[in-house]
């Protein structure tokens, strides 16, 4: 229970590092993910994985090792468990291999860098995560993402084969739609989208990463990857998915600026898009709403935006309506139609 | 190193005792460990749960401050109080039994690392040491956990088959109160028998007709009070409706090659249900645990990689198991019976357990055999 909330250390409440790491890697379709810890943090994250992928309507279930750590690893050190599962990985011909470490890895201090050191015919590529030691899962997917970029090739300079999108919430249920809203952005500016890192990219794509103009990071809260990113590579960058009308211009702005585009008619259109948006959801204007979860200080301006375009007040005593920074028109009309049940008392 | 390491499917030991300790009201449940195994276990389980949420730091100095934290926050809202011991309290050794002594709190060992959801479950109920009732009459009812989704179902079933019998429950291990769970009956009957409470002499299992006429005829015995020729002629009734539904399925179809991956005890059921009266060739049968009785047939599967082998190996025209059998081999007509099952909603209590539990699972796998509906459960 909550019994003693830390707002400096709120990633104890997150979910599993673990799990932030294979929601990246396991998005790698020829690569192998093996779980450095007991089969049981497999077994949990194989369930969500599936899960999530249920939903999504593609029921292939990534593969995911476990170094399968008993009471004699525990006691022994697990580091040839590891050696094992990673010859075992090999047999089954993979592209890169993502060996990610537990918290019971962690405990027992186990060294996965110098276990994956060696060099194999393919990237063995250590996450060093020791579960719940390391922070939580955003921990996990940061982690996960700067650990796979050793599989990006060079830089062109002035590339301009599109853009590449990174760190996108591969577990969130809308994580496609969402893309779609981004991709239909891009396309009204004929941008092609070039790497999406990392979501079902072969580490072949990965190679292409160096080839893209602009780097455009689906969330960046701390600004860790995109200073990473702008270290290593030097491609400018946009942080953030648009939520709410001026959030969607500004992007088309900033895009034509970059690629030094006329986007004047994309901009037009996409006005005219939410227009018609907001006149299939007219029958809320007037509504007072109060949003659950509360929207982060980041989020709150991009809320507040949100609700004034559609006639729709915030109050604190109004009955809550689901939060979820919808991204685009797409994400803002799943979002106002649960807004239009909630008001009809669904 | 297992050699069972790709795509585990089956749950670890913590999750087993969370699933055992969560059925009973009255008892607290704190996870001590991490949020990320806490948050999978409640979603597994779907009960009230609490957890210590343990970072990095507690690993290093000690957790015992914020355990000592959790146990008080919930005195008081409950009568008694279970603190399982997960992985990082266990693998540093540090034993708050001797530093935070308290009469109504139970510690249950139980690492992620030390075994799986039944060993798991067993331990919980070692630690909570339920027992028979002095003078307590009726019959428990055994084999239910939140983590299957025929045990609500089985519950409900295993009640009407006994009331039919004239006889009362007693204690449902496990989903009841804790006072029940130390004022149990003295007889018990299975409705899974892969986690028995022990608690009792056992009548018997309630899988399949065979095993349902055996117990009642043992309860019979055992019980002045049971009248058990109204659930025999139910019995009957239900075999010949399962008869006459097989001939006639076998007038138009071959008997399916059927491949099971259960738990032992629900494959065992199946299996069994299916030779019996659907002439069927059980050409696989993986079992998620390791099973607590002989087995003619049928071996160890607890990872997608055995399961998958297995699958391809045996060629099955009908496919028993999870979504996740499901999800290997799309193209096969399948029943669900094993956790876990996405990708479908399932909102009725089914049982597999009793009548009921025979006749639900025969007409799931008639007309998924017979091309009617490859997803019904």
């Amino acid at each position: 229970m909550n019994s003693k909330i830390s707002l400096s250390n709120t990633c104890r409440y997150e979910g599993c590092t673990v799990t932030g790491a294979l929601a990246v890697t396991a998005f790698v379709p020829d690569g192998i993910s093996i779980v450095h810890g007991p089969s049981g943090c497999t077994q949990h994250n194989v369930s969500l994985l599936h899960s999530t992928l249920m939903q999504h309507e593609k029921p292939s279930i990534p593969r995911i090792m476990t170094t399968a750590l008993g009471e004699r690893e525990i006691i022994f050190g697990g580091e040839s468990a590891l050696e094992k599962a990673i010859g075992i990985a090999l047999e089954r011909s993979p592209h890169a291999i993502f060996v990610i470490s537990t918290c019971v890895a962690g405990t027992i201090g186990d060294d996965i860098n110098a276990v994956c050191a060696p060099e194999r015919d393919v990237p063995v590529i250590p996450i060093d995560c020791a579960g719940f030691l390391n922070g939580g899962f955003r921990q996990g997917f940061v982690s996960a993402l700067i650990g796979l970029s050793t599989l990006i090739g060079p830089c062109a300079p002035g590339g301009d084969a599109g853009v590449n999108i990174i760190g996108e919430r591969n577990l969130e249920v809308d994580a496609e739609q969402n893309f779609a809203e981004v991709e239909r952005i891009l396309a009204s500016l004929d941008i092609p989208v070039n790497v999406r890192y990392v979501r079902n990219a072969a580490t072949a794509d990965m190679k292409r990463f160096g080839n893209a103009g602009l780097n455009l990071f689906r969330e960046d809260p701390g600004g860790l990857l995109s200073r990473f990113f702008a270290q290593n590579f030097s491609l400018p960058a946009i942080c953030g998915y648009p939520t709410g009308p001026q959030a969607a211009l500004d992007l088309i702005s900033r895009l034509g600026a970059i690629y030094k585009t006329d986007c004047r008619e994309a901009l037009r259109e996409e006005e005219a898009a939410w227009e018609a948006l907001a006149d299939d959801f007219s029958d809320l204007r007037g509504l007072a709403v109060s949003l659950a979860p509360d929207p982060s200080p980041a989020d709150g301006r991009a809320a507040r935006d949100f609700t004034e375009y559609f006639g729709i007040a915030l109050s604190r005593n109004a009955p809550a309506v689901p939060w979820s920074d919808p991204v685009g028109i797409g994400g803002a009309r799943r979002l106002l139609r649960q807004w239009r049940r909630r008001a009809h008392g669904y | 190193m297992d050699t069972e390491c790709g795509n585990p499917v089956w749950p670890c030991a913590m999750a087993g005792a969370a699933a055992c300790l969560s059925g009973f009201d009255g008892l607290g449940v704190i996870l001590h460990g991490s949020s990320g195994c806490y948050y999978f276990t409640r979603s597994l389980v779907q009960a009230p749960l609490y957890c210590t949420y343990l970072g990095g730091e507690e690993a290093i100095f000690g957790t015992e401050e914020r355990l000592r934290a959790t146990i008080n926050a919930l005195k008081g809202r409950y009568e008694m109080i279970a603190v399982l011991l997960m992985c990082v309290p266990s693998i540093i050794g540090e034993d708050c039994r001797e530093t935070l002594p308290c009469s109504d709190v139970i510690w249950v060992d139980v690492p992620g690392y030390a075994g799986q959801l039944e060993e798991g479950y067993a331990s919980a109920l070692e630690a909570l040491a339920p027992r028979v009732g002095e003078g307590v009459s009726g019959v428990n009812i055994d084999g239910i956990a939140g983590t299957d989704r025929f045990s609500r179902g089985n519950a409900r079933e295993a009640e009407r088959l006994l009331r039919k019998a004239g006889l009362s429950v007693a204690t449902r291990f496990c989903d009841t109160t804790l006072h029940a769970a130390y004022h149990a009956g003295a007889v018990t009957v299975e409705t899974n028998p892969d986690i028995q409470s022990g608690v009792g002499t056992s009548a018997g299992s309630l899988l399949g007709l065979e095993n349902l006429k055996a117990t009642m005829r043992h309860l019979e015995s055992c019980c002045s009070t049971a009248d058990i020729d109204p659930v025999l002629r139910e019995i009957e009734a239900t075999e010949e409706a399962v008869v006459r539904a097989c001939d006639r399925f076998l007038q138009h179809n071959d008997p399916p090659a059927t491949a099971i991956f259960s738990t032992a005890s629900y494959a065992h059921f199946m299996a069994g249900l299916l030779a019996t009266y659907l002439d069927a060739d059980i050409v696989a049968v993986g079992t998620r645990n390791e099973p607590g009785f002989p087995m003619a047939f049928g071996r160890r599967a607890a990872s997608l990689d055995t399961i998958g082998a297995m699958i391809e190996e045996s060629s099955p025209a009908l496919l028993i198991g999870s979504s996740y059998e499901h999800a290997l081999a799309p193209g096969i007509p399948f029943v669900g019976m094993t956790y876990p099952l996405r990708g479908q909603y399932m909102l009725q209590h089914r049982a597999l357990a009793g009548t009921e539990g025979v006749l639900g699972i025969m007409e799931a796998v008639l007309n998924a055999a017979g091309g009617r509906s490859c997803h019904r459960i």
